[in-house]
């Protein structure tokens, strides 16, 4: 493209958010016939449905019907892939929290009295819920995952020093503030029309016409924004959908489902737990001759998107450092919980952190800065002379790494070296309060693992006034998408933001679409939609070239005006009626597939990624070692967006996902009895990060480089996920502060709480 | 006058229509379901739907607006954030109700707050948006400086998933150049005149027959109609609402009969003498932090920490005491100061210390009919000191695992004269370590015998472990706590990483000269 796009646009529905118009699921205006949905969850975690009685419900007052498996015309199944999430348990309860039965109420009221009149008697069994559980019952749900390259058990054997260890890794729940929502409208004929807050609207089609039996061309999904996914409405979103659809089919009317938080936590899936164990042997530098991982990973009750995930950790758990020796497991354990799922990283940060703390354990070994042993690991930079071919433990030769200079950069710009020296030295007389800093770097592999995922697809109509309508399959959950991809096809036209209308995504106008999910919206949907817009723009030029007796390169489109080279000057609205007169198509479909990638699914290696994300953080934290209480002090951010599309918006997705991150690895813990209850099931008991918990001295910069060597859309890169592992600084930050106290390694397990840092004294 | 002649009285004066003024507009509405929230009458009844639903439990802040009421105490209109999820709307009688959708002007010119949150790029997925939104104009109707400090106090109770916070901290920052004339068109008069009329209305009464239930809820202006009701039925008393709302969001239970105590004058005062301070049963928190902050500096950022700014305007001192909590904050503060309750049963007075009204979990001192209609906190004397830590999770906007509440004093020796101590989050209630403050006594406050001192928390408490805490880092707490207390005490502070303190800490490091290009 010749424009340099750089203009940090508003969101494209900022002012709408502010005004309180922006329109959720549970905001559409509704017929009065619409009827709503409340839903029966299990209150064990394991066991058979000896019997349930649900002719009470019924009968009361405003109640139009109860629905469970028995109801469904087609499959009970709402999972992506592997057929195993039931959308009503039958005969057998998996979770505490599993759906059972839906009550269809005229309002919501009724049917909360109603709903306690259910009653269902349990032959319960002894569930398993945490990792260590299943790991006794070896309840694995497929063959270990593994990866490696070189020869581990020799070059163990031949290791200079070596150092084993175990971090245990918290889950995390997505916390989107708006909760899962579908509303369904049933048509004429076997037409259903679903509105749904979902990252994969395409998904939803496939699951609702296979639960009602239809083809795919009877269902039309719609997703005009939500109120945050994260990865939590992938694959989740399913259910609510797939439950209005049954319930609207049944009763004919419309019918809406909005789970409420305490149900939306206890229903749907989180970030996989991971208890990591790591053996590494390495020589007296640091640099590391051998490195073996096991991760054990807490799936819940079904497979969900666990096996990309449990993929993309083993694709993760060398971070930015180049392992000629490695050898990765990943054991997929079942358990009587929910499903865990997709979330921003996608297992990547799981593998990331482990690396980083096999890293700060060799660092701790050699009494030395851990940022020595980053710099001896990392893969070279791609500017490195006589640079030898480094390949990942999946094979992929890394062609694009700057995280050298980049971390040599931040190292300057942040002051680390001297800061961790001024620290060290206030900590030796410092008794109850305690510093740490660190810095640790990310690399994140961008594509998604699975070939087919990387498509999509874009609609751009002129109409004849000159204003332009744009549709493409990503969804826009607030990461600024929409915003993006309105300014690429503005400027492929030449023309403002604002003249071109984004609309809602929809299954009937781009078909076949693939989740917007791992980082890839942009990228995917950009280049489709710049691809559609350039057809109608040559369309354009070549009709006026000809109109004007030229050629179709004289033909410029800039600053809402159309320029014939030394023949004539008109609007963009002008040029569009002319083509209309002279019976030009003004429609165009754009596709784009990711260049160049492949994979082997059986081997798990090739070149699965287009490109790396690089970046790095410093963070600094104080610890009152009397109670375990702390904070992030300061924390300065180099990353690297390639040539951003939108400065404000790419700064947004570093900020929020650094402290989502934080939150992951500080204070949010998800907490399940012995019966697999979920205790943490509500804001008042899980905590997100608010404001004060924010540094107030944070600096974040962009790494200036030559934008993305892979020809993206614009030379960007994409940013959704990257800046969440960022927030592993703070945690070493920690570490840092608590080996002050102590001669023995912390052995610090995430996520880092007052009790825990209290306790790892 | 008799029961009976009081009772037609006061039957004639009732209203079971509550008038209320919504963006500008005054509402009559006929009698609703006592417990229909104010959010979800505005989202279903409405059809305004910019006031959104993040947890129903006044936790995430996506609910908030902004109502204006009559404040008895200061005799003037009180414009505040609240979370609209857990009022009930009868408790609206009377005010004035700013929603988002009635911050742009007619013509849709934005707010100048909402142009700084679009201008800051301060919104993503723009859920929680326009509860930030609302917090942001409360805070800027109070026409202060805010400071990065308060900032992070007016957004406590807003959660946002996608933002980090930065753009909306510097939303704020920048609504602190607008210029105050603009800031005085906000109010419009007749939200106040309206208010101000309405102090006058007869009291509203409603029953509602529901389903197959028949549900109530009464609003006296006087005392003596609380005593009354109290006499002859079993009404749930309702202040605040920021734990019965929940009873009802949450717990879905069918509550019949509401007596609130918002609009009883008498309730409504706080007063001090030279002895100390007397809450009435319907002051709210952020009345009596504003009033007491100064005497009681620990209490102040108790105060600021126990919830969010919405929380603070809803919930009352009296009610968090009365409802029991054994994780409730004030309450163990309460103790350690020494304050009483004083009773009210038909008009008969019973004054106990505030530590034998908690019993046992759910279990306090109330007689049938009576209610708890004042608490009093004695003031501080010459030598005494007051400091209360709080443990949480999460700094801001937190229940605790353990808090902790000292009253001490030394002797010319050093030696401890007074050592009224008490903790929330170790018991079943908020409960004195009496065991703890005995054998304190007399103690040379530079050698505290830290062994003793934990056989002593050890005999006075058995706290449990759950999802806040474990029991060992509990009795940890406890001790820790004191430590922390006495170094104060004895001039060696050992620094609390919240709120202001953290600053002091800092200040000594590299961090405040950390400067970047």
């Amino acid at each position: 493209m010749a424009e340099q796009i750089n203009t940090p646009d508003f969101h494209d529905s900022a002012k709408l958010h502010v005004t309180g118009r922006a329109t959720y699921v549970d905001d559409i205006a509704v017929p009065s016939s619409c009827l709503h949905i409340l839903l029966g969850l299990s209150n064990i975690a394991y066991g058979e449905i000896a019997k349930m009685a649900l002719q009470d419900v019924k009968n009361s007052p405003g109640i139009v019907d109860v629905i469970s498996a028995k109801d469904i015309p087609g499959k009970n199944d709402s999972s992506p892939i592997f057929g195993d999430d039931p959308i009503f348990a039958e005969n057998e309860v998996l979770y505490n929290g599993q759906v059972i039965f839906a009550v269809i109420a005229e309002s919501l009221e009724s049917a909360k009295a109603a709903i306690k009149k259910a009653k269902i008697e349990y032959l319960e069994k002894p569930p398993i819920i945490t990792l260590e559980q299943a790991k006794l019952e070896k309840t694995l749900l497929c063959a270990p995952k593994t990866m490696s390259q070189g020869d581990f058990t020799t070059s163990i054997k031949h290791s200079t020093h070596i150092v084993e260890g175990e971090i245990s890794i918290g889950g995390q729940e997505h916390f989107y503030l708006e909760g899962q929502a579908a509303l369904a409208l049933p048509k004429e004929g076997r037409d259903i029309q679903i509105y749904v807050s979902s990252q994969h609207p395409t998904e939803v089609q496939h699951k609702v016409a296979d639960v009602l039996g239809l083809p795919l061309h009877n269902v039309t999904i719609e997703v005009r924004r939500m109120g945050g996914a994260f990865g939590g409405k992938e694959s989740q979103a399913n259910l609510p959908a797939c439950i209005v659809a049954i319930a609207a089919h049944k009763t004919g009317r419309p019918c809406k489902l909005v789970y409420d938080r305490d149900d939306d936590m206890r229903i749907t899936g989180k970030r996989h737990d991971f208890i990591t164990s790591y053996k590494v042997g390495f020589d007296e530098n640091g640099l590391i001759q051998a490195l073996q991982f096991q991760h054990d990973m807490r799936c819940g009750m079904s497979m969900d998107l666990s096996s990309a995930i449990a993929e993309r950790a083993l694709m993760h758990s060398e971070n930015s450092y180049y392992i000629q020796n490695i050898e990765i497991v990943a054991n997929l354990y079942k358990t009587n919980t929910p499903s865990n799922t997709a979330f921003r990283g996608f297992g990547g940060p799981q593998g990331m952190l482990a690396m980083e703390r096999v890293i700060d354990h060799i660092a701790h070994f050699l009494k030395c800065d851990p940022v020595i042993i980053r710099k001896i690991n990392f893969y070279a930079d791609h500017q490195t002379p006589n640079r030898q071919e480094q390949h990942t433990p999946y094979g992929q030769v890394v062609t694009d790494c700057i995280i050298n200079e980049l971390v040599d950069t931040l190292e300057q710009t942040s002051g680390y070296k001297n800061r961790r020296q001024e620290i060290e030295n206030f900590n030796k007389i410092s008794k109850n309060i305690k510093r740490g800093i660190a810095l640790t770097p990310v690399k994140f592999g961008i594509s998604f693992n699975k070939l087919m995922l990387n498509q999509a697809g874009a609609l751009v109509h002129v109409y004849s006034d000159g204003s332009v309508y744009l549709n493409h399959g990503g969804t826009e959950m607030g990461q600024g998408l929409f915003t993006k991809v309105r300014k690429i096809v503005a400027d492929t036209f030449g023309i403002e933001s604002a003249s071109v209308k984004i609309s809602a995504t929809d299954t009937n106008k781009v078909p076949n679409t693939s989740a917007t999910a791992a980082s890839s919206g942009t990228d995917l949907n950009g280049m489709a939609a710049y691809f559609a817009a350039t057809q109608i723009k040559d369309r354009m030029a070549t009709h006026l070239a000809e109109l004007y007796q030229c050629e179709a390169s004289d033909v410029g489109f800039s600053d809402g005006k159309i320029i014939i080279f030394n023949k004539a000057q008109m609007t963009f609205s002008q040029a569009a009626e002319k083509c209309w007169i002279g019976r030009v198509s003004l429609s165009s479909t754009g596709f784009y597939k990711t260049p160049e990638i492949h994979w082997d699914p059986d081997k798990r290696k090739g070149r699965p990624f287009y490109y790396f994300v690089y970046g790095a953080a410093v963070s600094e934290i104080i610890l009152d070692t009397l109670t375990g209480e702390s904070r992030v002090v300061c924390v300065d951010i180099l990353h690297d967006v390639g040539r951003s599309i939108n400065p404000a918006i790419d700064r947004g997705q570093i900020e929020g996902g650094f402290v989502q991150g934080l939150g992951w690895l500080s204070m949010e813990e998800l907490v399940y009895a012995d019966n697999g209850t979920l205790m943490t099931h509500s804001p008042a008991t899980y905590k997100i990060p608010t404001c004060s918990d924010v540094p107030n001295n944070w600096n974040i910069a962009f790494y200036e480089g030559q934008g993305n060597l892979a020809e993206t859309i614009n030379r960007s890169k994409a940013v959704g996920e990257p800046p969440f592992m960022l927030a592993m600084s703070a945690f070493f930050a920690y570490s840092h502060a608590l080996m002050s106290l102590q001669s023995q390694y912390p052995n610090l397990d995430s996520p880092a709480t007052a009790e825990r840092l209290y306790f790892a004294q | 006058m008799s029961v009976l002649t009081s009772f037609r009285k006061k039957f004639i004066e009732m209203r079971e229509d509550i008038i209320l003024m919504l963006n500008g507009e005054i509402e009559r509405i006929p009698p609703v379901k006592s417990d229909l929230t104010l959010m979800n009458w505005l989202r279903n009844n409405k059809n305004l739907t910019g006031t959104k639903e993040g947890c129903a439990e006044g936790d995430c802040g996506a609910c908030t607006l902004v109502i204006g009421r009559y404040d008895y105490s200061s005799k003037a209109v009180a414009w505040r954030a609240v979370n609209s999820c857990i009022l009930f709307l009868p408790m609206l009688d009377g005010c004035s109700v700013r929603t988002v959708e009635g911050l742009a002007s007619n013509t849709g010119e934005l707010h100048p707050v909402q142009t700084a949150f679009v201008e800051n790029h301060a919104s993503q997925c723009g859920f929680c948006t326009p509860g930030f939104v609302m917090s942001l104009y409360a805070g800027w109707c109070k026409n202060r400086n805010l400071d990065n400090a308060a900032i992070d106090d007016l957004f406590a109770g807003n959660l946002c998933r996608c933002t980090g916070y930065r753009p909306i901290k510097q939303a704020a920052f920048h609504t602190n150049d607008i210029p105050v004339k603009e800031r005085d068109t906000l109010f419009r008069d007749e939200e106040e005149k309206f208010i101000i009329e309405n102090v006058a209305r007869e009291d509203l009464s409603l029953q509602v027959k529901h389903l197959d239930r028949q549900i109530r809820f009464d609003a006296p202006r006087r005392l003596q109609n609380v005593q009354e009701i109290l006499h002859t039925h079993t009404p749930l008393i309702l202040s605040g609402g920021t734990d019965i709302g929940l009873w009802v969001t949450k717990k879905h239970m069918e509550l019949d009969h509401f007596l609130y105590l918002g609009n009883v004058e008498a309730l409504n005062q706080l007063d001090e003498d030279d002895e100390g301070f007397v809450i009435g049963a319907a002051i709210t928190h952020e009345g009596a932090m504003q009033k007491m902050g100064a005497h009681f500096e620990a209490l102040q950022e108790l105060w600021r920490r126990f919830g969010s700014e919405q929380v603070r305007a809803s919930g009352t001192v009296v009610g968090n005491i009365a409802n029991g909590s054994p994780i409730a904050d004030i309450s163990p503060a309460f103790i350690a100061l020494g304050a009483s309750l004083t009773l009210n049963a038909r008009g008969k007075i019973r004054v106990i210390p505030i530590g034998s009204f908690f019993i046992a979990y759910g279990e306090q001192d109330l007689q049938e009919g009576e209610f708890v209609q004042s608490v009093y906190i004695p003031k501080l004397k010459d030598n005494e000191v007051f400091q209360s830590f709080k443990i949480s999770r999460r700094f801001d906007q937190d229940i605790s695992a353990v808090m902790g509440a000292f009253l001490l004093s030394v002797d010319n020796d050093g030696n401890l004269q007074k050592a009224e101590i008490a903790y929330g989050g170790m018991a079943a209630i908020p409960k004195a370590a009496s065991t703890l403050s005995k054998f304190l006594m007399g103690q040379d406050i530079e050698n505290l015998p830290l062994a003793e001192c934990r056989k002593a928390i050890q005999a006075d408490f058995q706290p449990i472990s759950d999802v806040r805490a474990s029991r060992e880092y509990r009795y940890d707490m406890a001790l820790n706590l004191l430590v922390k207390a006495i170094n104060n005490l004895a001039g060696k502070p050992i620094s609390y990483l919240a709120g202001a303190d953290i600053q002091q800490v800092i200040s000594t490091s590299f961090v405040a000269e950390h400067k970047h290009g």
